[in-house]
């Protein structure tokens, strides 16, 4: 055998690892034998987190469900008027439609190219304020003076909407009561006694 | 029941000695002490041959916890002391390896890069044993776990190849190349020694 054998074997001796090594080893294996907590425990524990925490997180969630029905009425809506009169048949429309109500147009009369309930909701939209400056003044109408026609479904929305924003103020008002009577009786609890 | 200090030997209450089958079935059965025993036994080998790999103290405990660990959790699995040593130095090495390529632990460096030690440390076993450990280290990784096999735990080529499921004569060639490259290192280094 070489020097250079004998130099790489004691290069290469054994080292003992620290002291605490077995002992440490142990340990883990003993925190791994634990036994480990059934699923119903561990969903149980999911509900046992601070009551503070769990009121926001229902109140939380409750706004967002208040904020889907609300975007989901919106969306039931027409936007702008100029949508609200396109969901009723155009004026060539009209004309070509031989099933079309006839307008009884007299002679003389102005013809327009309306229905008759379209003409009704137009007249709706005029101005019914008279402002001075006539012209000028009509440019200062708001735009959206047209009324939508609110549908039932739209009706029902809302007032689900309105429950459901009176149920998450209650329940957060109940969540702040129940929060200050444990803060206050935290406080007139003894020293001695916590 | 109490433990001895001899390897592979534990006093059992009523005087008689328990040897290392003793000791592994019973570990097997759950017995903590006898599993405590056979760590003592084997954790000398196992934390060498990860800290002479890695190079890391710390990674190297904790690469012989994890070995340990899996040990416990495979005794029943174990079939004989014999089997147990090898099984071991298997995981031992595979996972040294493993971890060095996951985590690129050490860099390769070229053998070149290698700094020329002090003139000094031929008088100086510590000072050479560290250059040999740090050359070797340069090996690519199953060259360097054949040079640690051989050189650590005095295996014969046979047994390195089984440890590490390569052909004997793979492991042969790899010892070979790594002497021819450590001697040519060192000559050139510390002339005077005959190596």
């Amino acid at each position: 055998m070489s020097r250079l054998d004998d130099e790489l074997k004691r290069a290469f001796a054994r080292t003992e690892p620290p002291g605490d090594f077995a002992a440490s080893l142990l340990a883990k294996i003993n925190e791994r034998a634990a036994p480990r907590p059934a699923l119903w425990q561990r969903l149980a524990a999911l509900f046992e987190m601070p009551r503070a925490r769990f009121v926001m997180a229902t109140a939380a969630l409750l706004i967002i469900i208040g904020a889907a029905i609300f975007s989901q009425m919106r969306e039931s809506l027409p936007e702008t008027p100029e949508q609200a009169s396109s969901a009723a048949p155009g004026p060539e429309q009209v004309k070509s439609d031989p099933k079309a109500p006839q307008t009884g147009l007299q002679a003389g009369q102005t013809p327009t190219l309306a229905r008759p309930e379209q003409e009704q909701r137009i007249k709706k939209i005029k101005p019914r304020r008279f402002v001075k400056g006539g012209a000028l003044a009509r440019r200062h109408v708001p735009k959206r003076a047209v009324e939508p026609e609110v549908s039932p479904e739209a009706e029902a929305a809302k007032a689900r909407v309105l429950f459901a924003l009176q149920i998450a103020s209650s329940t957060l008002k109940e969540a702040q009561r129940v929060i200050q009577e444990d803060s206050q009786n935290t406080n007139t609890v003894p020293t001695r006694d916590r | 029941m109490c433990m001895v200090g001899w390897e592979g030997t534990i006093a059992l209450e009523n005087g008689r000695t328990a040897g290392p089958e003793d000791t592994l079935a019973r570990s097997a059965l759950g017995d903590q002490a006898a599993f405590a025993e056979i760590v003592r036994q084997h954790q000398g080998m196992v934390f060498s041959l990860a800290l002479h790999f890695l190079r890391d103290r710390a990674l190297a405990e904790e690469l012989a916890q994890e070995v340990f660990l899996n040990l416990h959790q495979n005794l029943s699995a174990i079939k004989s002391p014999a089997h147990l040593t090898f099984w071991l130095r298997k995981v031992t090495c595979h996972r040294s390896i493993d971890l060095t390529r996951r985590q690129k632990v050490r860099p390769q460096v070229s053998l070149e890069d290698v700094p020329e030690p002090a003139a000094s440390s031929v008088e100086n076993d510590f000072m050479l044993s560290e250059t040999l450990r740090r050359v070797v280290n340069t090996l690519p990784e199953k060259a360097r776990m054949v040079v640690i096999l051989r050189y650590q735990e005095d295996l014969d080529p046979a047994e390195i190849a089984k440890v590490l499921d390569m052909p004997v004569n793979t492991v042969k060639s790899h010892l070979r190349r790594s002497l021819v490259m450590l001697r040519e290192k060192l000559s050139r280094q510390l002339g005077e020694v005959q190596v």
